[in-house]
């Protein structure tokens, strides 16, 4: 036997074992012919009503393909739902093309079907996702055009179909200058940012956008898939929360710098106390004390006024170009004989001189001062004699570092926790409780930043330190002073 | 003046140690000052004043550390307390347990001080010890 040519195959076996249920239907809906795959689908068909064979009627369909192909000559391609000789009811994709005769009638129309349910139920699915998923999809062409939004999208957003999308999501005339769809469409990676877009209602919304390319296989890539999770109540709640902390903040500094006040106020009271008495006992040791008060609690209350003043408004800065090790001296200078006076030796330590630096040297000083001066008061307070405070500066990893150290009291964690907090003091009427707070904000404004170590019992460590690459340049006409 | 009452000032400010101190010397007490909570208590211990004039805020272990450590000694339990403090009243009950983790003080006084009802509490209470 001789094998058949594809072209035999295709006038003899094709239609038989075309992987499709076809079927020949004629004028009155009788089928004449059904293939292999049709019988087996549908059960004997031959002689029987089209409709009667596929959905089980008892008449025409309401919308019937085969009667209007047979009407207008028409090839038609439909979704249609069968029920099949076990009684399942399935989805099939339905092609109906005419027969024509060699005079060009129409006698017979061929019906193709394909199963098409699973397709289907994918199809949904992904449908009922991307509509009802809890976040904002859109996908975006590498023009930036929202090609689809889900309803979520469209809800809160607008009918934005077609529009770019820094438009849908912001009103924006422009791409934003940080898009992670853009940043997708170069590298074909996954991106996340947070942005802040306005809603059609004109409510700002706060979102955390994730791209993803929406790939065709090898073909690569024309698509931005973009999932945008709506945080403006998380936002709200945090800045709710700061908002709330900078209140109790400000309670709290209220309440300290009343508690400073009023200790201020009672040593002035003491000093009117002993000026009376000793001008109504003509007691000049009294009128002396008492002028001492006053004068001792006026200079307080100038300090805590001008510590207030550097806090809240600060100075400008005059940056120059500053030797390090010359601050470090400054200190030495400042606190070695007091210090000395009560037992405590106060050190200077710098063994590789470090590179000149632009910082206000005024500001680090301040800075330096009340680091010294917080160190000889943990000496004075830990009562061990002799007790020594290392003043050093160093170059280390690119930062220069001031770093004060000391054989004091040291700090519990209550302490430790409480170091940078305005108002607090461990230092009773003594300090203001200012200084660590002031010292950090003027590190801050140098781009850098203050670190400590404590042990109780044994001393601290505070250190600033200054990234090189973060210090301010040098200001223009700083040089020129006294020139 | 052999059996004058005897009163602790317990302030780290001097000034206003020697303010207090002054004042009740001049109402006809006998005053003695520390100026620190350990240096407090060892006075206390020493000398058992017939009332104590406390701080609250004062460095290293604070006047609420000498409080407790008074009410909380049998010997000393009983010993009057008048707590001198720039706190506010209200803010020292809620914040420090006075009232309700640790008994009341037996008067209160906020700084800046009204010597005269500084004077009249300490007057009070130690009439109301027989003193």
């Amino acid at each position: 036997m001789i094998a058949p040519t594809y072209e035999n195959w295709l006038e003899t076996e094709l239609f038989e074992n075309a992987p499709l249920n076809i079927s020949v239907i004629d004028r009155d809906y009788n089928i004449v012919k059904a293939n292999l795959n049709f019988v087996t689908l549908f059960g004997e068909a031959r002689g029987r009503k089209c409709f009667e064979v596929h959905m089980r009627r008892d008449q025409v369909c309401e919308s019937c393909s085969v009667a209007r192909t047979f009407a207008d000559g028409k090839v038609r391609v439909n979704e249609e739902i069968g029920v099949d000789v076990s009684g399942r009811t399935a989805h099939y994709l339905v092609h109906v093309a005419p027969i024509r005769s060699k005079d060009g009638r129409i006698d017979y129309v061929i019906e193709m079907s394909t199963d098409i349910t699973e397709t289907k139920r994918l199809k949904l699915e992904y449908q009922t996702l991307f509509e009802q998923v809890p976040c904002y999809v859109t996908v975006l062409n590498r023009d930036l055009r929202v090609i689809r939004a889900n309803r979520r999208f469209r809800k809160k957003f607008g009918e934005v179909s077609g529009t770019h999308c820094y438009e849908a999501f912001k009103h924006q005339i422009r791409a934003c200058r940080t898009c992670p769809a853009q940043e997708t469409f170069e590298d074909g990676q996954i991106h996340t940012s947070e942005q802040v877009g306005v809603a059609k209602d004109g409510e700002t919304t706060h979102y955390v956008v994730t791209t993803a390319p929406a790939s065709r296989g090898d073909a690569g890539f024309s698509h931005v898939i973009e999932m945008a999770v709506d945080v403006t109540a998380l936002r709200r709640a945090e800045r709710e929360r700061i908002d709330a902390e900078r209140l109790a903040a400000v309670g709290r500094t209220v309440a300290g710098l009343a508690h400073g006040i009023k200790n201020i106020l009672t040593g002035l009271e003491g000093g009117m106390y002993f000026l009376e008495s000793g001008l109504q006992g003509g007691k000049k040791e009294r009128l002396d004390e008492g002028w001492g008060m006053l004068t001792r609690n006026m200079e307080k209350i100038s300090v805590l006024v001008r510590n207030l003043l550097s806090f809240s408004k600060g100075r400008v800065p005059r940056v120059e170009l500053n030797r390090p090790e010359e601050l470090v001296a400054e200190m030495i200078a400042l606190y070695r004989d007091a210090a000395e006076a009560e037992g405590i030796t106060v050190v200077a330590e710098v063994a590789d001189r470090p590179a000149p630096a632009p910082y206000d040297a005024e500001s680090i000083h301040t800075c330096l001062a009340n680091l010294v001066s917080n160190a000889v008061d943990a000496c004075r307070m830990g009562g061990r004699t002799p007790c020594r405070v290392f003043v050093r500066a160093r170059d280390e990893n690119g930062a220069l570092v001031f770093e004060v150290e000391d054989e004091g009291c040291g700090m519990d964690q209550e302490v430790r926790k409480l170091a940078f907090t305005n108002f607090f003091s461990t230092k009773g009427s003594g300090g203001t409780g200012l200084g660590l707070l002031l010292t950090r904000k003027i590190s801050q404004e140098h781009g850098g930043r203050v670190e400590f170590d404590s042990t109780p019992g044994r001393g601290s460590v505070f250190r600033l330190i200054f990234p090189r690459d973060r210090l301010p340049r040098p200001d223009q006409d700083a040089g020129e002073e006294g020139a | 003046m052999v059996d004058a009452r005897r009163i602790l000032v317990v302030e780290d400010e001097e000034d206003i140690s020697r303010y207090l101190a002054a004042a009740l010397e001049d109402g006809g007490y006998e005053v003695e000052a520390a100026f620190d909570a350990v240096s407090g208590l060892k006075a206390i211990e020493a000398q058992r004043p017939d009332l104590v004039c406390l701080d609250i805020v004062m460095p290293g272990p604070t006047g609420l550390s000498l409080y407790r450590e008074i009410r909380e000694n049998a010997e000393l339990a009983g010993m009057p307390i008048v707590v001198v403090s720039g706190l506010n009243p209200a803010d020292a009950e809620s914040s420090l347990g006075f009232g309700e983790t640790l008994p009341a003080p037996e008067a209160f006084i906020e700084k800046p001080v009204d010597i005269q009802e500084l004077i009249n509490a300490v007057r009070r209470l130690l009439a109301a010890r027989g003193k």
